[in-house]
C-alpha cells in the first residue's frame, strides 16, 4: 500500500491525544481545535476529569481529540498525570491508545517541553509537534527559529498562537496526510537516556540559550500579590467579592426561577383539573425541575470566578496564600474557596473541589463542606429562632436572636474542623505533605475559554446531578401523596400517606431527641432541601398557606405546640442536617459512586443525632 | 546517592541547600538529595518539574513563619516549595 492513499473513513475513528506541561495552553488549543464539540467524561476510578472532543482536519475528516491532564513527565506524580501517563502509555483500561500523539511545547518554557517530548519519543508514538505561545515567546525576545527546530527534532512541527487561527490550519492540514500517523519516530536507542540532557541537547542544536527568559510582568505582580500583607489583604477583598456574588448576586435569578416555577404552576392549575395528574405535573415534575434550576445561579457565578481565576494563574497562589490557615487542619490552601462557597450552597463547592488536585484533601474537603452553613438553612433557622429565641437585647446591638444565628453558623465550622482534625489523626495527612506547586505566569483569560468551561459546568450538573434531583422529587411526591386519604379523614392528608405512615414509624427514632411525629413526617419531603421542611411542617399541621405566609402562621403553632428543648434540638439537627439529596447527588458524581455519598449521609446523621440528643438532655435538665 | 553525575572530593563536605539560600540571590544547582528529607519520591518529582542539575534558581519570597513555603524561580518558572522539599536541592557553593 502506497504511503500516499489513505482510508478516509477509518480516519475518523482516529484518535490524537494533546500531552504537554501544565499551563502550557494546551486547553485553549483543544477549545480551538474542537470548539463546542467536546464532552467532559470522569475517569473512571479516579476523580480526574478526561474531556474528549471532535476537530475536522482540512479536507474536513472528523478525529477524536482527547485534551489529557498537564504533566510534567512521564513519571506520574499527582493522580491527573498518572492519568495522562496511563493514556499515552496505552495502559489505561478506559481509553485505547491514541493513534497520533501531539506534542503540545510551550514556546516560553521550551527546556521543560523538550524533556517531556523527549520521553514521549521514547514511547515511539506517531507524533506531531506544535510549538505554542510562540508569541509570547517572541515578545520575551525569544527568537525560535522554527524550521530548525523541527529539523533538529526530526518530527512534523507547527507554531501555533492559541489566539489565532494560522497556526491551527497549518495544524489542520498536517493531519490530512498519511504519513504523520506512521510511525515514523524512531524509538530512542538508549532507554534510559536522561531527558534533561537530551532536551539540552536539542536546544544547543536548534541554537537556542539554555537559560530562558522570565516574564519580569508576572514577576512585578507578584512581588505585591504575594506580599505578606498587601497579598493577604487583595486576596481577602476578592474572596469576600465571592462569597458577595455567591450569595447576594445569586439571589436575584434564583428569585427569578422561583417566580417563574410558580407562573408555571399557576398556569397549569387552569389548564388540568385538579386532581392527582395536576399534582404530579405541580407538585412533583414542576418543583423538580425548579429545584433542579435554582442551583444554576449560584454555580454559574462561582465557576465564573473560578474559571477565571485559574485561567489568570491567581488560584495557586491564592491557595499558597491559605495554605498555612488550612494546614492545620491537614489540608491545603485550595480547599479554602470549595468551603467558603458552601456557605452559600454545598452543590457548587463541591463542584469545586474539582480543583483540588491531591485525592485525600479533595475528599475530606468534600466530606466537610455540607457543615458550612447553606443559605437553604436560613428559613429553617429564622423560623426557629422566631419562635423559640426571645428578641431581647444583651447588649448595646447585640441581639439574642442573632447570636444564636451566628452560634449556629460557628457551631458548623468549629465541627467542619472537628471532623477535619479527627479525620487527620485518624488517617494521617496522606501523602499530602507534598506542596510543589507551580506558580504559573499571569495570563489574561480568554472569555471564549470561560464561556466554554462555564457551559460545561452547567452542562454536568444538569445532567448527572440534575436527572437524580428531579426523579427522588417525584418519588418524594409519590411518597407524600398515596395512599390518598378518604374523605373523612379528620388529620392533614400528608398524615395518611406513606411519607406520613413512614414518619410516624421514624418518630419512635427521633423521640430520644425531643422530634414529634409532625417534625419526623415532615423530614421527609425535607429531603428534596432543606428548606422545604418549611413548607411540609405546614403541610403536617394543615396550614393552608403558601409561599412566605407558611412561616409566619407556623411561627405561634410550634411555640405553643413545643417545647424550648425540642425547638433547640431542632435548630442543632440543621447544623449537621443530613437530609439534603442534590448535595448528595453532587458527591456521586464528584468522587463517582454511592459509598461516598452513604458514608457521608451516615455520618452527618449521626452528628446530627448526637448534638441533638445532647442539645435536648441539657435543655430538659436545665428548664426543669 | 544523588543525581549529580560527576562524584567528586566535594562529596564529602555537604553542600548548601535551596533552603539555606538568601532570597533574591541566584544559584545554580548541583545535585538532588533522595534521601534525607524524609519525602519520598521527592527528588524524582523535583526533577521532573525542573529542578535538574547546572539550572538556575532564586528564592522570591521566604515566609515570616519558620514552618511556611518559599517561593522560587528556577529557570524562568514559579513554584512554591515546602521547606523540607527545597532542603533536597543541593547548590553550588
Amino acid at each position: 500500500m502506497s504511503t500516499q492513499t489513505i482510508d478516509l473513513s477509518a480516519l475518523a475513528q482516529r484518535r490524537v491525544a494533546l500531552v504537554g506541561n501544565p499551563n502550557c495552553g494546551k486547553s485553549s488549543l483543544f477549545n480551538r481545535l474542537t470548539g463546542s464539540q467536546q464532552k467532559v467524561a470522569n475517569y473512571a476510578g479516579v476523580t480526574v476529569e478526561l474531556k474528549r472532543g471532535l476537530m475536522k482536519t482540512a479536507q474536513g475528516t472528523s478525529v477524536t481529540v482527547l485534551d489529557l491532564p498537564g504533566t510534567y513527565s512521564l513519571n506520574p506524580g499527582a493522580e491527573d498525570e498518572a492519568v495522562a501517563c496511563q493514556v499515552v502509555r496505552g495502559q489505561s483500561l478506559q481509553e485505547p491508545a491514541p493513534d497520533l500523539v501531539v506534542a503540545v511545547l510551550d514556546a516560553t518554557r521550551l527546556r521543560r517541553s523538550l524533556r517531556l517530548l523527549a520521553s514521549l519519543r521514547r514511547l515511539g508514538l506517531p507524533m506531531v509537534v506544535v510549538l505554542n505561545r510562540i508569541d509570547s515567546a517572541r515578545a520575551h525576545g525569544l527568537q525560535v527559529d522554527v524550521p530548525r527546530l523541527a529539523q533538529v527534532l526530526g518530527l512534523p512541527l507547527v507554531a501555533t498562537v492559541a489566539v489565532q487561527a494560522q497556526g491551527l490550519d497549518t495544524l489542520k492540514a498536517l493531519l490530512d496526510q498519511a504519513q504523520v500517523w506512521q510511525a515514523s519516530a524512531q524509538p530512542m536507542g538508549t532507554a534510559e537516556r536522561n531527558d534533561d540532557a537530551q532536551a539540552q541537547q536539542w536546544m544547543s542544536e536548534a541554537g537556542l540559550e539554555s537559560d530562558e527568559p522570565i516574564d519580569v510582568w508576572s514577576m512585578q505582580l507578584d512581588r505585591v500579590l504575594l506580599h505578606p500583607v498587601g497579598g493577604s489583604l487583595t486576596l481577602l477583598v476578592l474572596l469576600f467579592l465571592i462569597f458577595q456574588a455567591v450569595f447576594a448576586g445569586a439571589q436575584a435569578p434564583m428569585d427569578l426561577i422561583k417566580e417563574g416555577v410558580l407562573w408555571l404552576s399557576e398556569l397549569l392549575a387552569q389548564q388540568v383539573p385538579a386532581g392527582l395528574l395536576s399534582s404530579l405535573l405541580i407538585d412533583g415534575i414542576l418543583a423538580g425541575v425548579g429545584s433542579v434550576l435554582v442551583f444554576l445561579p449560584q454555580i454559574l457565578i462561582l465557576f465564573f470566578f473560578i474559571l477565571v481565576l485559574e485561567e489568570s494563574g491567581y488560584l495557586p497562589r491564592a491557595a499558597l496564600l491559605l495554605d498555612r490557615m488550612m494546614g492545620s487542619i491537614g489540608l491545603s490552601g485550595r480547599s479554602f474557596i470549595p468551603l467558603l462557597s458552601s456557605f452559600a450552597c454545598a452543590i457548587p463547592g463541591i463542584m469545586a473541589t474539582r480543583t483540588i488536585a491531591n485525592r485525600r484533601d479533595r475528599w475530606v474537603t468534600i466530606m466537610i463542606a455540607p457543615l458550612m452553613t447553606c443559605s437553604a438553612r436560613l428559613p429553617v433557622y429564622a423560623l426557629l429562632i422566631g419562635a423559640f429565641i426571645p428578641a431581647v437585647s444583651v447588649g448595646p446591638g447585640l441581639q439574642l436572636q442573632g447570636l444564636v444565628l451566628l452560634g449556629l453558623y460557628l457551631l458548623g465550622i468549629l465541627s467542619a474542623i472537628a471532623v477535619a482534625t479527627v479525620i487527620k489523626l485518624w488517617r494521617g495527612s496522606g501523602p499530602a505533605a507534598q506542596l510543589m506547586m507551580e506558580l504559573p505566569d499571569y495570563h489574561w483569560p480568554r472569555p471564549s475559554d470561560v464561556a466554554l468551561g462555564l457551559w460545561q459546568r452547567a452542562d454536568i450538573f444538569l445532567r448527572s446531578v440534575g436527572g437524580i434531583i428531579l426523579a427522588l422529587t417525584v418519588v418524594l411526591w409519590l411518597l407524600s401523596s398515596f395512599p390518598v386519604a378518604p374523605l373523612g379523614f379528620s388529620g392533614s392528608p400528608i398524615e395518611y400517606s406513606l411519607a406520613g405512615r413512614i414518619g410516624k414509624l421514624l418518630a419512635v427514632l427521633f423521640e430520644p431527641i425531643g422530634f414529634n411525629w409532625q417534625i419526623a413526617v415532615a423530614l421527609i419531603p425535607g429531603l428534596a432541601a432543606r428548606e422545604v421542611a418549611v413548607s411540609a411542617l405546614g403541610t403536617v399541621y394543615a396550614l393552608s398557606h403558601t409561599g412566605d405566609a407558611v412561616g409566619a402562621a407556623l411561627t405561634p403553632i410550634i411555640a405553643s405546640e413545643w417545647s424550648l428543648a425540642t425547638g433547640l434540638s431542632l435548630l442543632v439537627w440543621y447544623v449537621f442536617a443530613p437530609q439534603c439529596m442534590a448535595t448528595l447527588a453532587a458527591v456521586r458524581r464528584e468522587l463517582g459512586g454511592w459509598r461516598a455519598p452513604a458514608l457521608m449521609a451516615v455520618y452527618l446523621f449521626g452528628m446530627a443525632y448526637a448534638a441533638s440528643w445532647a442539645t435536648y438532655r441539657i435543655a430538659l435538665n436545665w428548664s426543669a | 546517592m544523588t543525581y549529580n553525575e560527576n562524584h567528586s572530593h566535594l562529596d564529602a563536605m555537604p553542600h548548601p541547600t535551596l533552603n539555606d539560600s538568601q532570597p533574591h540571590v541566584w544559584r545554580r544547582i548541583v545535585s538532588l538529595k533522595t534521601d534525607g528529607s524524609g519525602l519520598a519520591d521527592a527528588a524524582q518529582r523535583l526533577a521532573d518539574l525542573g529542578f535538574v542539575p547546572h539550572e538556575r534558581v532564586c528564592v522570591l519570597r521566604r515566609s515570616w513563619w519558620k514552618a511556611g513555603a518559599l517561593v522560587v524561580q528556577v529557570g524562568n518558572a514559579t513554584f512554591a516549595l515546602r521547606h523540607n522539599e527545597a532542603a533536597c536541592i543541593e547548590l553550588a557553593p
